[in-house]
């Protein structure tokens, strides 16, 4: 059976990038509770609904945040194959992360960029 | 005009059917069998006649429909990016301006795809003006409840986009005239 995380439990109102520029960041969703719900995707072998809707809205610094920081803590791999996007209220969110998120924070990775800025 | 033209045809048909009928010998079997004929054939052409003027009469419906909801959300949509571009938005306002302005080209798209075959390609273009917007430190470092100032070279990669869409806007109202 899928897991499933819906990011309306997490806020409703999803805000900044980092957690040093407000409340309800993109890292702070990623570090307390996408990246060990994919650990326990991974380890259980079964995928991973991430449920975008029913939020205010999003600022695209918190999406990329949180999607993009995948690519530095698993492979490749377990990312295409466990993870699902739903956004039924806004598609075009699935498209924009598998398009535009995925690919830049990879090419960031492979040039040996550190994932984030060390002075944030 | 169709129409007129539709009814005045289908008139000049039925007089003549009827004509025929009047002039018929009902004594004769083959005289009541023709005559069973012609109102038959009276009767399917007058449901033929107010069924494609009615079909014609939704089209046009569905076509005002349509074009009426395109220029709401374009001078919606407009207005949104004035405000915005003026500084007059807080943060909270043009996160959720956005995420409205797209579930309601989402919602106007799957109909028009599925009425009129017709599609308003505007959401990568509302998402970019969403990038623009709202994808910078300075945007993340403000409150909720903060305005937000767009700097001159946001404001012109802006407007270069709403002048795009707003061109967008305009030819799937034309497409959608000429359907």
């Amino acid at each position: 059976m899928d897991k499933v995380i819906k990011v309306l439990d997490f806020s409703e109102y999803p805000g900044p990038r980092y957690i040093s520029q407000g409340l309800d960041s993109g890292e702070l969703f990623y570090e307390e509770v996408l990246k060990d719900s994919f650990n326990e995707a991974v380890e259980k072998k079964i995928d991973i609904v991430v449920d975008l809707d029913y939020t205010a809205g999003y600022s695209p610094s918190f999406i990329d945040e949180v999607f993009g920081n995948l690519v530095y803590d698993f492979d490749w791999i377990e990312i295409e194959n466990r993870l699902k996007i739903k956004s039924d209220q806004e598609p075009d969110w699935n498209q924009v992360i598998l398009e535009k998120v995925f690919p830049q924070w990879r090419k960031k990775k492979n040039e040996g960029h550190p994932r984030k800025p060390n002075d944030l | 005009m169709f129409k007129n033209y539709l009814f005045g045809f289908g008139g000049l048909i039925l007089g003549i059917l009827l004509a025929v009928f009047f002039s018929l010998n009902f004594s004769k079997t083959s005289d009541q069998l023709y005559g069973i004929g012609t109102i038959f054939n009276g009767i399917v052409l007058i449901v033929i006649a107010t069924s494609l003027s009615r079909s014609q009469n939704n089209s046009k419906a569905i076509k005002d429909y349509f074009i009426q909801q395109l220029v709401q959300l374009r001078k919606d949509y407009l207005s949104f990016h004035d405000l915005l571009l003026d500084g007059c938005l807080k943060k909270s306002a043009i996160t959720s301006g956005y995420k409205s302005n797209s579930m309601v080209i989402q919602q106007i798209n799957l109909f028009l795809k599925k009425e009129m075959e017709i599609e308003l390609n505007i959401q990568t273009l509302n998402r970019d003006c969403h990038f623009i917007s709202c994808n910078h430190e300075e945007f993340d470092t403000k409150g909720n409840d903060d305005l937000i100032a767009i700097d001159l070279k946001r404001k012109v990669e802006l407007e270069d986009k709403i002048k795009q869409i707003n061109y967008l806007f305009t030819s799937t109202i034309i497409s959608i005239t000429k359907n």
